[in-house]
């Protein structure tokens, strides 16, 4: 076998050794990591307060002052607009 | 100035490039054509195959000045990125901003199988001095089992710059190859049942692990493997863009702009290298049946590593995944998941294979180094030790 060849190998052998010494430090530094920081669960956000329900008495007297508001912008007269419902979100 | 019809046509006639055009520069437009065919229409890597195919067209115009050689020309300024090893670790920068390693840190195992294909790198390089290159060329055409395009550049640049054309132009052509030469070698390789296993759930990571993780790299391996920092520097520095959370306008720039900006530079810049004169040789038809052997044996090596990791887990990984190992992200962990969908349709190897697939990206980049510490300018300490080791060996 010539010394070239030989050369090859005996880099070839030695190359692949590194490699797998490098990329073995990098596993262990990976499971130090994971092990020192370990994965949380991201807090889950409190839940939001829900609206308080709009009185009953106050609803009433929103109704004709938005009636009023929507027919003056459409144009047609207030008793020929409806508004049956407002439900609060 | 008296300029008469006859003497001004034939200065035209002069002055135009077929009086320059030889068989070769033919045969090189040919080629081009070739590359732009599988671009264009057949969508092997066209990304770089396009630009590459074009430059080569362009370079090989006799009298453009397109050439990389022609100084003060477009393209050789554009190769001066090449030259200087400015575009291989900016398209690095790039890719470590689009790269999730999450894959890998769930399953930190899988980087021996990005370890495993590089075996590739070395069966070829003994080939190559088997067929008559010498140390530092073989090295440089080693590195294509690694499939990692920017690297084989980087690499041929510092230890062969004039194979870098022919080298180029392998290391894209069979990572755009990668779905048809992985599959057959995985098959042969694996047996039904191996195919079939169904990998484990990869747990979650914590967001400081994959900010923590490419500081960590570039700091151990660029310690030991100092040549390398330019490649794996940039990609760690791509990823902690990425990672961080606070470089958003970096992130979205790296992945996206200058990626593709690079991209245009330097695919330009290797194709107007494919001129005739370095790439009509015997030395160019050597290489690319090398480039094939390195693709093969790296396979080939990611899924025998794969079948020692599926034994000693007790059944619990896919041989499959080790294909992925060879980097050409993500188009080798699609083959994985490809190739194990085709025996069980209910099993999604994808992710796992991803874990292999960046490792590849490490260990190329690492097996780069190693040959820079041999070979490079910082290297004939280390060769002078390889010769010790080796007269020792053959001493009687």
């Amino acid at each position: 076998m010539s010394d070239i060849l030989l050369t090859s190998i005996t880099v070839s052998i030695i190359a692949i050794s590194v490699i797998f010494l490098v990329l073995t430090i990098l596993i262990y530094f990976i499971r130090a990591l994971v092990y020192l920081l370990p994965y949380e669960e991201p807090s889950k956000p409190a839940p939001r307060a829900q609206p308080a329900a709009v009185p009953l008495s106050q609803v009433d007297e929103h109704i004709p002052v938005i009636g009023a508001v929507m027919a003056s912008y459409l144009g047609p007269s207030a008793d020929k607009l409806q508004i049956v419902d407002i439900q609060p979100r | 100035m008296d300029l008469s019809f006859a003497t001004a046509a034939g200065k035209i006639l002069e002055t135009t490039a077929f009086t320059a055009l030889t068989l070769d520069h033919v045969v090189m437009l040919v080629i081009s054509c070739v590359l732009l065919y599988l671009a264009i229409w057949k969508k092997f890597e066209p990304l770089l195959l396009l630009p590459i195919g074009f430059g080569c067209l362009v370079a090989n115009i006799p009298m453009s000045l397109m050439a990389s050689t022609d100084a003060g020309g477009l393209l050789n300024f554009f190769y001066q990125g090449v030259k200087h090893e400015v575009l291989p670790p900016l398209i690095f920068l790039g890719v470590g901003a689009l790269t999730d390693f999450g894959p890998l840190l769930a399953n930190p195992s899988t980087l021996l199988l990005g370890a495993a294909a590089q075996v590739g790198v070395y069966t070829t390089l003994i080939g190559a001095v088997a067929l008559g290159f010498d140390l530092k060329e073989a090295s440089a055409i080693g590195i294509i089992g690694g499939a990692d395009g920017p690297t084989s550049i980087f690499l041929a640049t510092k230890l062969a710059p004039h194979l870098l054309a022919p080298i180029a132009v392998a290391a894209y052509s069979y990572m755009s190859l990668v779905p048809l030469i992985q599959p057959p070698i995985m098959r042969w390789l694996t047996t039904q049942k191996e195919r079939k296993i169904k990998m484990a759930q990869l747990k979650p990571i914590s967001p400081t692990v994959k900010i923590i993780f490419p500081i960590g790299v570039t700091i151990v391996c660029c310690l030991m493997l100092p040549g390398v920092t330019p490649l794996l520097g940039m990609l760690m520095l791509g990823n902690l863009f990425r990672e961080s959370g606070v470089t958003a306008r970096l992130h979205e720039t790296a992945e996206t702009h200058l990626i593709n900006i690079v991209t245009i530079l330097l695919a330009l810049a290797v194709g107007s290298s494919m001129t005739a004169e370095s790439f009509l040789k015997l030395e160019t038809i050597k290489i690319i049946i090398l480039g094939l052997l390195a693709f093969s044996f790296a396979t080939a090596g990611g899924v025998v590593f794969g079948k020692i990791m599926c034994k000693m887990s007790g059944g619990k990984v896919n041989p499959l995944i080790g294909s992925a190992g060879v980097s050409a992200v993500p188009m080798a962990a699609r083959v994985s998941q490809k190739v194990g969908a085709e025996e069980d349709h209910t099993n999604f190897l994808l992710m796992h294979a991803m874990g292999p697939n960046v490792a590849g990206v490490i260990g190329s980049a690492v097996a780069a180094g190693v040959f820079l510490s041999l070979f490079g300018d910082a290297g004939p300490e280390a060769h002078t030790a390889i010769n010790t080791v080796t007269q020792a060996l053959t001493a009687p």
